[in-house]
């Protein structure tokens, strides 16, 4: 037969343990609302180099100045022909 | 099921015992009771909107810090630049000081729009207020850095683009204020409710901000790099128009016997033309008559839809405030040119930062159903009007 106060001990155990379960749950969802950061996500930019008379192309990190259909320093090796600049971008996965 | 009967027998039992024991006992266990119905019937009736109170202005706080982080930031890198292109120049007489006290000027710049107690001749109004705002802001800071025009329009992009981070700061601050004047968490709710879209505008703005002091491409492009490629990759004998179109490029070009004219923002600067008027100048000026309009722009796409899918439509696909849209369907409708759109989809925050790969790529197939376009409803030696919709920035032609 359980004794009196074994049974009060547990009384009081069972007790705590739901308080605890309850600030436990209630930090969990406040931690997700209460702690919103803001964060600006800005990825590496790449620009992509064409020669405007094949298909050879070429990758380099973007340069100031450098925009869609500006005029690069860099040559095409068939042609030698300057290089324009067709795409700027950065590989920073998509959001789905 | 005997045995459990006969267990809960002897807990009543115990519990009925631990009632009648001595008066320590009696007292700790009422007191536990009480504590208990306290904290979780009492507490959360009476104190229960207080409680809520505190959550919600916690969390709205944070979000004011973090967005007053993201409004000095934004603010500081603009006023760099604008110092860095002064040093570069050698623009004499303007300090750090100054470029300040205008950019905060500018900030709080005020666009009041025409009244809707009359709606007759509303968009015209709207236009004729839209374009005055942007020529004076591009006169603003054109007098403070006498440069080329391309590098005051980025500038002034990212004015706007700070006078909207402004803005959403000063809604937060105000009804965060509000709701802690009159202690009512039912005002802190209306900003809670939210805040997961302030903050994708937010990152989405503070990131449209570094896109356009580099100069570079941003996911609205994508309509305009839809032009530029068109144009290079497509067309044979391309011949730009010159025109009294302010910031647009028309040019007319051949595709496969069609004669198709392409008009974009004129570019590199961050711009979205005068689409309308350039189409007007086209069809009631030059005489053209298309056989359609195709319009290329970027749309908004749902939570689970793919970056960079292509959907075709009817209609006019441009976003804004809606005049040139307007402008457009009156314009096709008068003269009954059947109008198409090729929408490249992505998210708020893609449209206005940095051009993902997925987007760049999408631009690619979206030419290609421009062409699919063109040679179905055109025969040889008709025209057609193409216009890549978007703000140019990063895009020339």
């Amino acid at each position: 037969m359980i004794s009196v106060t074994e049974l009060y001990a547990l009384f009081m155990a069972l007790s705590l343990s739901l308080m605890m379960i309850l600030i436990f749950v209630t930090y969990m969802f406040m931690r997700k609302t209460m702690f919103v950061s803001i964060e600006t996500v800005t990825g590496k930019a790449i620009t992509v180099l064409k020669c405007p008379y094949c298909s050879y192309t070429i990758r380099r990190v973007f340069r100031e100045g450098d925009h869609v259909g500006a005029v690069a320093q860099e040559k095409c090796p068939i042609h030698d022909a300057n290089l324009i600049v067709s795409e700027i971008y950065t590989e920073t996965p998509s959001s789905e | 099921m005997q045995e459990v009967m006969l267990a809960l027998h002897a807990l009543m039992v115990s519990l009925q015992e631990a009632t009648r024991q001595t008066s320590n006992y009696y007292l700790y266990n009422w007191l536990w009771w009480l504590f208990l119905i306290f904290a979780f019937f009492i507490f959360p009736l009476v104190f229960g909107d207080y409680y809520q109170l505190l959550r919600l202005s916690g969390t709205i706080n944070r979000l004011l810090s973090d967005l007053g982080r993201v409004l000095n930031q934004s603010f500081t890198s603009v006023v760099n630049t604008i110092e860095n292109i002064v040093r570069k120049n050698n623009i004499q007489n303007v300090t750090r000081k100054d470029i300040e006290s205008k950019i905060k000027d500018l900030i709080e710049y005020v666009l009041i729009q025409p009244t809707e107690l009359e709606t007759q001749g509303i968009v015209n109004k709207l236009k004729h207020i839209i374009t005055l705002y942007n020529k004076e802001l591009e006169d603003a800071i054109r007098r403070l850095i006498p440069v080329d025009k391309h590098v005051i329009q980025n500038i002034v992009s990212s004015v706007e683009a700070l006078r909207s981070l402004n803005l959403i700061y000063k809604i937060v601050m105000h009804y965060y204020r509000l709701g802690m004047k009159y202690r009512n968490f039912y005002i802190l709710l209306q900003i809670y409710m939210v805040i997961p879209q302030i903050k994708e505008a937010v990152n989405a703005i503070s990131g449209a901000i570094n896109a356009f002091i580099k100069g570079q491409p941003i996911g609205d492009s994508a309509g305009p790099l839809t032009a530029f490629k068109f144009l290079r990759e497509k067309c044979e004998s391309v011949e730009p128009l010159s025109h009294s179109v302010e910031d647009t490029y028309i040019a007319r070009c051949r595709y496969k016997g069609r004669i198709v004219y392409v008009i974009k923002a004129l570019g590199p600067g961050s711009s979205t033309g005068r689409l309308d008027d350039a189409v007007t100048y086209l069809i009631e000026h030059c005489g053209v008559k298309p056989r359609a309009i195709i319009t290329v722009d970027a749309a908004l796409k749902l939570e689970g839809e793919k970056t960079g899918t292509i959907t075709e439509g009817i209609g006019v696909a441009i976003g804004g405030i809606g005049v040139e849209k307007f402008n457009i369907e009156t314009l096709a409708t008068k003269y009954r040119i059947p109008i198409y759109a090729v929408l490249i989809k992505m998210s708020m925050p893609e449209a206005l930062t940095l051009m993902t790969k997925d987007i760049a790529e999408a631009t690619n197939k979206a030419v290609e159903r421009v062409c699919k376009i063109i040679e179905q409803v055109a025969k040889e030696g008709e025209e057609v009007l193409f216009i890549g919709v978007g703000n140019t920035i990063g895009v020339a032609q």
